[in-house]
């Protein structure tokens, strides 16, 4: 048996991350030192931490079950533990053992600090996107937002109204801002366990921003039985949304929109009318 | 690239001027001129009794329910009509929130529709 090595360090990009490479092989007779390891951190309050197997050949079923309660300690600390390049036949062993269904395991170290900042920090992940100001990119645009927030468990209803919303405000950038071929309308997302958050910027002219104006001020007083084929967009993205803010101005347009999960509680409540700044 | 859209065009049993039009995929600002145009030049060539089958209709926003409800506008006002079935959920909210739900005539299902023609 490979005697046992522990290197301890704080994640030299995420310092409040704590990164354990294991080298050697973990058996029986490690349990004690593995609790000691994860007892010290716990009492510095290192509470996140990023376990590395790749230089692991062997693990007992006790450290199996060690490393389960260290876990269990740290998430009631708020923390959480996160195993990374486990090999083939360790992730078998788990399997057996059902620990697969206990521990988040991931592939590498990005990935694990993703997670943790997501599960543990609510640290909101974001996504950039610059486009020219072409209708046919908004379907691509919004399945590519709509999928991003399925892979983050949101609901169904949820995701559906989020690709709604994402295409709404991105047609609206490109029908009322400036449509030059090195014109760049840009959207921003935020997105957290708990809500969405995103942001269209484009530039716009004095025609655009009167046009957008009168169409944000006739919207409470639309009536869907007009003939117009078009316009009623922002009442569908102010019903979608939880909170809309509209940012007119000569130098461009920003609307900022936030989107909670169904069913979460939201402090401010109900949905908010825009603001205009001319 | 656009949205993929397709329209199924068939004929209706015993109803000369009416078609049943199912939408496959998602309608938006990308293809709604497209539809506009083919779904026009039948109500000129007479068809202004249309089924529209929604059941494979994914998506649509707002400017795509715009072109649906001008076809309902445009239908009656030649005396014929414009009924959808097979709303799928999602569908059928941002239909509901635009406040259009009393402007069309929505069905269950295509039977119950073309039994109203």
């Amino acid at each position: 048996m490979e005697k046992l090595q522990i290197n301890i360090s704080n994640h030299r990009d995420s310092p409040d991350i704590t990164l354990m490479v294991f080298k050697g092989d973990l058996d029986a007779g490690m349990v004690k030192r593995i609790e000691r390891e994860f007892a010290k951190l716990n009492a510095l309050g290192r509470i996140l931490i990023i376990a590395d197997f790749s230089r692991v050949k062997f693990i007992s079923s006790p450290v199996v079950g060690e490393l389960m309660g260290c876990r269990e300690r740290l998430i009631e600390k708020g923390g959480n533990l996160i195993l990374i390049k486990l090999s083939k036949d360790i992730r078998q062993k788990f399997e057996l053992m059902g620990a697969n269904q206990v521990f988040d395991v991931s592939t590498d170290e990005k990935t694990a600090i993703s997670k943790l900042y997501w599960e543990n920090q609510n640290k909101p992940d974001e996504v950039n996107l610059s486009f020219t100001p072409n209708l046919n990119l908004v379907p691509n645009i919004r399945t590519f937002i709509s999928n991003i927030v399925l892979q983050k468990g949101y609901p169904h209803k949820d995701v559906f109204r989020i690709e709604t919303i994402v295409d709404e405000i991105c047609n609206n950038a490109i029908e009322h801002g400036e449509n030059g071929e090195n014109d760049e309308i840009k959207l921003k997302c935020l997105i957290d366990k708990f809500k969405i958050d995103l942001r269209v910027t484009n530039k716009t002219n004095d025609k655009n921003v009167t046009q957008l104006q009168q169409l944000i001020d006739n919207e409470d007083k639309s009536n869907p039985q007009q003939d117009s084929k078009r316009g009623r967009g922002i009442r569908l993205v102010k019903m979608l949304s939880s909170s809309l803010k509209v940012e007119i101005s000569r130098q461009g347009t920003m609307v900022q929109i936030t989107k909670y999960k169904e069913k979460e509680t939201h402090p401010e409540g109900g949905l908010n009318a825009g603001t205009i700044k001319s | 690239m656009p949205a993929q859209l397709s329209l199924k065009i068939e004929d209706i049993k015993e109803k000369n001027n009416a078609k049943m039009i199912s939408f496959i995929g998602d309608l938006d600002a990308t293809n709604v001129e497209d539809i506009l145009e083919n779904i026009s030049s039948l109500m000129n060539e007479g068809f202004v009794n249309i089924v529209a089958d929604f059941s494979k209709l994914r998506y649509v926003n707002s400017t795509g329910l715009g072109i649906i409800l001008h076809f309902s506008k445009v239908a009656k006002e030649k005396g014929g009509s414009f009924k959808i079935a097979n709303v799928n959920e999602n569908v059928y909210e941002i239909i509901d929130i635009i406040g259009a739900t009393t402007l069309l005539d929505i069905f269950e299902n295509v039977t119950e529709a073309v039994q109203s023609l």
